[in-house]
Order: structure tokens, then sequence, then C-alpha cells
């Protein structure tokens, strides 16, 4: 059987062939029992696959899954927001060559509280409860920052001893 | 339409109030057909991330096209078709290398499916439907991304060749030979699942 | 040195700060590619849990050095490239999602939000090659744990 022949067999299958055509495999099918047998086999994995998609569910809630279209549609449909002025400091910026010694000190106060890092310190761990606790241990050599968090009332976790899930070295 | 109102709607109705900005009938609407939509970018990408994250997308590019829908196919056919070409233009971003060379060889010199014996026993004959499910899964995965692309394009989207070949801007011909390599090798991998789990 | 002259370094002092503090901040760094994979830390194996899947081994291997359990699997992993303007938003699980910012320096700030509510903020390192682990305990002494990076290049 040559390539054309077994892709004539597929179209046929596959109802692509025209009639003229259709009617000449069909012998073919009477008399060869090659072309039987792969035929067979094509229609198998046909069946075997129909269907296959049918038991897949996604893995997420309906509300999470929406979650996430209903954001970015919004995203798409809210106005851009307008160029944001630049900063006073900027627009003052021409303005600094002939100010006096004090409003240079005050204006060098503020770049550096503009380009501050308070508050973004490394390491700081804050917690939005009470009612938790926060271990934090760092590693260089191994390239690693572990935060273990826990409920002050578990037993195990208690202010001052190691808690046994995570071995400190 | 209220929210009691979208659950008992028909999808024809949903799509007519969401096509007027009722984003409940395009919320329902999503939860009908999402697994659905989410089955074919799997089948597709072979990757779950990707799948969830293309089908979201897919139900964005939705939105926005809405009015473009008139009717012409279902509201599910319209969407699959909007998340298949968002895989292909991933898969075609992705330019993935093929894993094996032999497959680089097959369309062009003559092709290893065309000499391969035929199996002549049903390789999947009496299986459970989850089994079945997880051994298509695996064999799926070992083709290559345009055999696996025609055939979920044909068997699962019943395309037919020449709009297989447009959407993956090819011939008929490689259509057909794609097709053909892939079912053969499906059918390969199958009978090897059979021998290897005793079945 | 007269007042005057005093004044006109200061200004001239003050100009030059300006300046380069305004192209400093005029250069926006391209976002940093960061991945955050949802990790389940047991001793028992789940092979029959088909939604999960063994973790990376190097990842693994790393994992087991530090915390006591053997066995990882990865829930899920989601890539983000996150800026210095504004926090990325990664939903990492139906119950919990991060809120990561890059500061510069290769500083990062992670908001954790847990059920709809805050519950941690940390700034770490994730230089390349560097980790960050939020993690807790969960139920029959397993744990759940997210690992921050830097998308490693592909080998």
């Amino acid at each position: 059987m040559n390539f054309e022949t077994q892709l004539k067999l597929q179209a046929y299958l596959d109802g692509e062939l025209p009639e003229s055509e259709a009617r000449e495999v069909a012998k073919w099918l009477a008399h060869d029992q090659e072309v039987v047998l792969l035929l067979g086999e094509l229609r198998n994995t046909r069946q075997a696959i129909a269907g296959f998609e049918a038991g897949v569910r996604l893995p997420e809630s309906r509300e999470f899954y929406w979650s996430k279209i209903d954001r970015a549609i919004g995203q798409l449909e809210r106005p851009q927001p307008v160029a944001q002025k630049r900063p006073l400091f900027f627009r003052l910026q021409r303005f600094l060559a002939p100010v006096s010694g004090a409003l240079a000190l005050a204006v060098i106060l503020g770049i550096t509280l503009l380009n501050g890092n308070t508050g973004t310190t490394l390491g700081e761990t804050e917690l939005a409860s009470e009612d938790m606790g926060a271990i934090t241990f760092r590693s260089e050599s191994e390239g690693m920052t572990t935060v273990w968090l826990y409920n002050r009332g578990d037993s195990e976790f208690t202010d001052d001893p190691a808690p046994d899930s995570v071995e400190l070295q | 339409m209220s929210d009691k109102d979208h659950s008992s709607a028909d999808d024809q109705a949903l799509v007519r109030s969401a096509q007027k900005g009722d984003m409940g009938a395009f919320e329902e609407l999503v939860a009908r057909h999402r697994d659905k939509i989410y089955a074919r970018a799997l089948s597709m990408m072979r990757n779950e991330e990707e799948a969830v994250d293309l089908s979201q997308e897919a139900w964005v590019k939705g939105w926005q096209r809405l009015a473009q829908f008139q009717g012409e196919a279902s509201f599910g056919t319209w969407m699959t078709r909007i998340v298949i070409n968002l895989c292909l233009d991933q898969l075609r971003k992705h330019k993935r290398q093929r894993t094996e060379s032999i497959e680089a060889m097959d369309e062009d010199s003559g092709g290893v499916e065309r000499q391969m014996p035929v199996i002549t026993v049903n390789p999947t004959a009496g299986l459970e439907r989850t089994e079945l499910r997880q051994r298509i899964d695996k064999a799926l995965a070992k083709l290559s991304y345009e055999h696996r692309t025609v055939l979920v394009l044909h068997e699962f989207e019943e395309m037919e060749y020449k709009e297989i070949a447009k959407t993956m801007e090819c011939s008929i011909g490689t259509v057909m030979s794609r097709l053909f390599y892939a079912r053969r090798k499906m059918a390969a991998i199958l009978a090897d699942l059979r021998k290897e789990e005793g079945s | 040195m007269s007042i005057r002259r005093f004044l006109a370094y200061l200004i001239t002092l003050v100009g030059v700060l300006c300046f380069g503090s305004a192209r400093v901040r005029a250069t926006e760094t391209p976002g940093t590619r960061v991945e955050a994979i949802l990790v389940w830390a047991t001793h028992v194996a789940k092979t029959n849990d088909t939604s999960l899947k063994e973790l990376d081994p190097d990842l693994a291997k790393k994992l087991s050095k530090r915390f006591k359990w053997n066995l990882y699997y990865e829930v899920r992993r989601k890539e983000a490239t996150v800026g210095t303007k504004d926090a990325t938003h990664v939903p990492i699980s139906e119950k919990c999602s991060l809120d990561i910012k890059d500061l510069g320096d290769e500083r990062f700030e992670v908001h954790l939000t847990g059920k709809g509510k805050p519950v941690s903020r940390t700034v770490e390192s994730l230089a390349h090659g560097h980790i960050m682990i939020v993690g807790g305990d969960d139920k029959n002494d397993t744990a759940w744990l997210i690992v921050i990076r830097q998308v490693p290049a592909k080998k």
C-alpha cells in the first residue's frame, strides 16, 4: 500500500473524499485485507480519543476563575488615568539656581526623603494580626531566606524556643 | 436580567444580554463553558497553568468581541475558536524545538508512520474511562505540537482539512500527512502502554 | 570664604544633586521576572492525587536540607513581571495571593493575603539564585510553602 493510498483511506474515514474516490476506496476494502486492517486501526484510534476532553475540569472554583477575568475586563474598560503631574520638586528645579541657602538645604532634605528607604529595610517582616508570629532565618550560603508563620496559640511555638519544623543551623 | 434569570436562560439570551453590557449574563456563560474552553487549551498546550491563563485570556477577548458574534455558530464553538487561536499564537511564540529529530524528517523523507505495522488489536478496548483518559493524555503528550494540534483541530474541534490548513497556515497535504502520522503514532503509543501496564 | 561664595557653591551642589536625582528617577528599570511556587511538604507520598506533581528535584533537595519533610509537591506555579512602580498581584491559590514590588537593589516587598485578609509583609532579597520561602504548618504534620525567586535561566 503506498502513502497516497494510505492518505486516501484516511480521507475516506474522515468523509473528505469526493464520491467517485470514495467508491474506489470502498472497492479496495472489499478486496484488500491490509486496507481493512489499517482502516480498523485508524477507526479505533479515532474512537479512543473521542470524548477525551469530556472529563476535563477546570482546577479552579467558579468565583476564583471569574475574578481574574472580571479584573482584566475592568482594566480594559477603566478610563486611562490622566498623566500625573511631575512632582512639584521637578517643576521647581529651574527655579533652584537663584534660591537662597535655606531653601537649598530644604530641597536636599526633600531629595533624601523621596529616595530614601524608610520602611523598606531588608529582613523586615510585619504581621497583620497579633495572633500570629513569624520566625525569619536567612542563610547566605544556601541562598535562602525562610519566613515561617505560626499561630501564637499553638503549643509547639512560643516566642523563645526554636520550632521543630524549622531546622536552624 | 436578574441572577435567577441567568441560570435558567439559554445561551442565546445570555449573549444578547451580555452584548448590552450585562456582566452577570457573561459570567453565567463563562461558568457554563469554562471547562470546555479550558479542556481545549489544555489539549493544545499540555500545561495546566498556561491552559488556565490562555482560557481566561480567551474569555476577555470574547467579551471584547461580543458585538461581532452573530450566532452563525454556537457560542461555545465561537469561544473555542478564540482559545485555539490564542493557543496557536502562544505555540508559535514558544517556537518549540522538536524533541525527536526523527520527527523533523518524517514529513519530508517518507515518514516512519508509513512503514509502521498495523495495530490490529484495539489497544484501548475494555479500559475504564479514567484509565483511557490517562493513556490518551500520556500519548498526546508524546506528540510534537504540530501533530497534536492537527489531531486536536480535527478530532475535537471537528474542523475539515481545508479549515485546519488555513488555521495552521500550511497545505492540505501537510494536514493530511500530519494527521495520519499523529493517528498512527497514537495507536503505537497506546499499544505500547497496554503492553507496559499488562492489560 | 564669603557668604555669597558659600551660597553659590551650595546652590551648585543642589543643582547637581537635583539633576542626578531626576536622571535616576527617569530611568525605570525593566520589570523582573519572578515566579511563585506553592509547595506542599509532607512525609507521605501522594501517588493517587493527580493535582500534585513532584517538585523540581534541585529545589526539593534544597528544601529538604532546610526542612524536616521528605517529600515536596508542586501545587501551583505562577510567573509574573514585577516592577518598581506598583506591586504586581500574583494569585497563588484560591485562598491566598501575593503582591510583589521591586524596591530596587534586588530587594522585594512581598505582601501575603490569605482568605481575603492581609497576613504578612516582608522585605527580602531576591537576588538571582536566592530564594525566599514563606511557609506555615498545615494539617497532619504537613506544611505549605510559597517559594519565591527570580525565574531561573533555562538549562
